[in-house]
């Protein structure tokens, strides 16, 4: 056994030390309950609740009877941006607007017969918005003044249980997304900009189908193993009508003449790729009362294209394209059991970022994050409560662009987040061992 | 034991992801200057090196010239020009008299007012002759060949108003340059020489375009010359002057863009335009095309909407005057083909004698195709090679706004920057596109 552990831990060490090139992380919403949050994501091993379907299908064979879970999340992101020259300059201190949101989620399983489980689940993959103070006044209002990118997922899923030690698990992941965008249109006339339309994008995608899969090993009553898998998907929006909505200049003369200058047409094509997602992790009971569980998660991107934005103004395109890095999240985890009835859980995890310093803008902006959480579960009855709150501390990213597809300058941000869940089970135990 | 073990594990596996953080930017820059000295910085050049823009040198555009946007980046806030009070000089080579700048009264129909120039400018008196007034830091004569940065003194008898104004009888801008102990120099010139064949519509050697070998001869005399003391020096080619709005405005045929009068029922449809006529440079008259393949392809000069407002090159019965548009507006295939040639010679011959000096280009030919082509991208701002609304050419279709000024300083910059290893921010150009005048 302690020879198999330190192998493991060799092993973890070497992946570690080949891959610290690696970015990773990103923008996903990562965490779809309180527990996930408690854990900072450290849950491929984790088998509590339904919401296991998520991370590793796998996981739900261990779940008896039928059982709830449902709650939501309050993010809180904020951004700020000094800028650089070229564009838009020294002294530009650019805010972002209150981006709160609260993804909801709910999870129901099932247990079928003693090997299969099957579950549903209701909740939100992604959600990411850019909105600024100021938004007319906002210097990259040309690139994009505010953007959305949400999705909700339906997720059945299924687990089976092979003997006493492995369970597999799989789903199949239907999400719909939709886009919302908003960009300031400049005209140039001698030398000076003048903000003359404002393009606005508003678009649902038809559903889109990914599979996920799991597999889980109880290596001994002390050590889980468990792997999971999905694939990458691309979303895509081909040349969406954008409306065109003339802004006024302040002089009517000139709003005349910019009248005719107008574009007559103008579509956006949105392709956004959620990468190949690889998890391993692993769940040591260190004591009766101490768990800990650690995950780690490589992220594939495509490399090219995993975001583009094309703008086309009649017959002229503008492109955001960003091809991220491949890259390596680590998550931690712990629980200690206080009582029998509360559960205290504590996270962190290291989330580099996948984008390139290149690839930053308005659209988008992300960095390499830390993130500390810390949670409790009170059990009572049948009914559990989850509650956790999760600190983000992004690094600060610098980017000197001199291509123009970016605004130049110090992108810092944070963000924290405070989840609430509710658990409700039929059966005489929530968890099978 | 076996828990401590796991627990230790855990710690050097935490300690290794925060290793492999990355570490925050570093809150000290390199010095800005690198290996140079920007107190003592010279330029040299033609109309684009001073500033022109808007037809004329006036103070507004000065301010925005590339040394003096470089010396406010470096920090040298006292870069002197001969600053010129509004609505400046400029010349008008149609009517062969010095004017004021062009002004934008009306985009449609597009109207552009020429201010007059009834009196010298208060500050132009200040810049006469004079012996012992200190050299101006921008040395740069508007319509100066590399010949002329030579040879003429501003005391002479050359008509070109501007070496007075600026060299004002105390040396040649070379010789100006050496006395004043630079401690760098920027030049930029060579432009004239390809743009008088531009300008006049005609391409003919020694005349309107210097032959590559006397050019290379200018050439390698003039960085001789400032070179000499050990100067460190930053060179820029001659821009691509064949995708200038000068001559890439004003279609061969009749539209309502630039008239203004309702003359055509759809004047995106080839088959209903109304071609314009033109006079070759053999003196044939042919109807112009817009076809690169064809042979009656030409390019006309901006000022020709004038006279094709008034009737010219149009039939009589296409309602003009039935007479062709002269020679000088048409700027035929032949000639076009003869320019591009000497356009790319030339900057062959100035990379050639720039290697020999060991002495760096800024490659502005390649920033123009930029602009002719895709456009150049800022913040989301697209600047290209229109006029009007390119953002990048000012109101005389061939010299820079503030913004495209702000362009090729950056363009110089990043040459610094990489030979001198420098480390210069660009230009804010965010702020340069914001200038309403």
């Amino acid at each position: 056994m302690t020879s198999l552990l330190r192998h493991i831990f060799l092993y973890c060490l070497l992946f570690f030390a080949a891959l610290q090139q690696a970015h990773a992380g990103g923008w996903r919403t990562f965490e779809y309950s309180a527990v996930a949050t408690a854990l900072a994501g450290a849950v491929i091993t984790h088998s509590s609740d339904p919401s296991a379907l998520v991370y590793n299908p796998a996981l739900l064979s261990h779940l008896a009877g039928t059982q709830f879970i449902a709650g939501a999340q309050l993010v809180r992101p904020e951004h700020s941006l000094s800028g650089l020259a070229p564009f838009p300059g020294f002294g530009t201190l650019e805010q972002s607007r209150d981006l709160r949101y609260v993804p909801a989620h709910l999870f129901a399983s099932q247990q079928i017969n003693d090997r299969l489980v099957a579950a549903i689940g209701f909740y939100t993959p992604f959600w990411r918005r850019m909105a600024w103070e100021e938004p007319r006044r906002f210097s990259g209002r040309y690139l994009v003044q505010q953007s959305e990118f949400s999705a909700y997922a339906l997720h059945p899923s299924a687990a089976f249980r092979l003997n006493e030690k492995l369970s597999l698990g799989l789903g199949l992941r239907l999400s719909w997304n939709r886009f919302r965008l908003i960009r300031t249109h400049p005209t140039l006339i001698n030398g000076v900009i003048f903000d003359t339309a404002e393009f606005q994008l508003s678009e649902n995608s038809p559903a889109e189908v990914t599979l996920n899969a799991g597999l889980h090993y109880t290596l001994s009553p002390r050590l889980q193993l468990a792997l999971a898998f999905r694939p990458l998907q691309t979303r895509r929006l081909e040349a969406v009508p954008m409306t065109i909505r003339q802004l006024p200049t302040g002089n009517s003369e000139l709003d005349t003449d910019v009248q005719r200058l107008l574009p007559q047409q103008a579509t956006a094509t949105l392709q956004m790729v959620e990468p190949l997602a690889l998890a391993a992790g692993a769940t040591w009971r260190l004591s009766a009362r101490l768990v800990a569980h650690v995950n780690l998660e490589w992220l594939r991107a495509e490399g090219e294209r995993d975001l583009v934005l094309e703008f086309r103004v009649d017959s002229v395109a503008t492109q955001i394209v960003q091809g991220w890095h491949h890259s390596l999240n680590l998550r931690t985890g712990t629980e200690f059991r206080l009582r029998p009835s509360v559960r205290l859980m504590a996270g962190y995890g290291y989330l580099p970022s996948p984008q390139p310093t290149t690839a930053s803008s308005p659209l988008l902006v992300d960095s390499d994050r830390h993130q500390a959480s810390l949670g409790a579960r009170a059990v009572l009855g049948r009914l559990t409560i989850d509650t956790a709150m999760a600190l983000l501390f992004y690094h600060q990213r610098r980017i000197e662009d001199r291509n123009g597809a970016a605004l130049a300058g110090v992108y810092e941000a944070s963000q924290w987040q405070v989840a609430l869940s509710f658990g409700y089970h039929f059966g005489k135990e929530s968890t099978r061992e | 034991m076996k828990q401590k073990k796991i627990r230790l594990a855990m710690v050097v596996l935490g300690a290794i992801a925060f290793v492999s953080c990355e570490s925050p930017e570093p809150m000290s820059p390199p010095p800005l200057a690198g290996s140079i000295d920007f107190s003592r910085m010279i330029a040299v050049g033609d109309g684009f090196m001073a500033g022109y823009s808007d037809g004329a040198l006036w103070e507004g555009s000065q301010f925005f010239s590339v040394p003096a946007q470089i010396a406010r980046i470096a920090g040298e806030g006292s870069f002197s020009q001969p600053r010129i009070a509004d609505p400046g000089v400029g010349r008008d080579e149609l009517l062969q008299r010095f004017t004021g700048r062009q002004i934008l009264l009306r985009l449609s129909p597009l109207s552009i007012n020429v201010l007059p120039l009834t009196s010298p400018p208060a500050n132009l008196l200040a810049a006469q002759p004079n012996a012992t007034a200190p050299t101006f830091a921008n040395l740069a004569v508007p319509g100066h060949t590399i010949r002329d940065a030579l040879l003429l003194r501003g005391d002479d008898s050359n008509p070109n108003l501007f070496s007075s104004i600026i060299l004002r009888g105390a040396g040649t801008q070379t010789r100006q340059a050496q006395e004043a102990a630079p401690s760098f120099i920027l030049c930029w010139i060579g432009n004239e020489e390809v743009f008088t064949a531009v300008q006049f519509a005609r391409a003919i050697d020694e005349l309107t375009l210097p032959l590559p070998i006397d050019f290379e001869e200018d050439y390698r005399a003039l960085l001789q010359t400032l070179t000499a003391s050990g100067t460190p020096i930053v060179i820029a080619n001659i821009p691509d002057m064949l995708h200038i709005p000068f001559i890439r405005t004003v279609p061969t045929y009749l539209t309502t863009t630039l008239l203004g009068d309702p003359v055509l029922p759809d004047p995106d449809n080839p088959e209903s335009r109304i071609w314009l006529i033109g006079t070759w440079n053999d003196g044939s008259i042919r109807v112009l095309s817009d076809d690169p393949q064809s042979d009656n392809y030409a390019l006309l000069h901006l000022v020709s909407a004038v006279s094709i407002s008034r009737g010219f090159g149009r039939l009589v019965q296409d309602g003009g005057l039935g007479i062709p548009l002269g020679d000088p507006f048409v700027l035929d295939k032949e000639e076009i083909a003869i320019i591009r040639e000497r356009l790319t010679t030339l900057n062959t011959v100035i990379d050639a004698v720039a290697a020999e000096f060991g002495v760096p280009v800024v490659d502005v030919f390649s920033l123009y195709r930029q602009l002719a082509g895709p456009g150049i991208t800022v913040g989301g701002v697209r600047l290209t090679a229109e006029y009007i609304y390119g953002g990048f050419f000012s109101l005389d279709g061939i010299f820079p706004t503030a913004a495209g000024y702000g362009l090729i300083a950056n363009a110089f910059i990043e040459t610094i920057n990489r030979h001198y290893g420098a480390n210069l921010p660009p230009v804010n150009l965010a702020e340069l596109l914001q200038i309403k005048r």
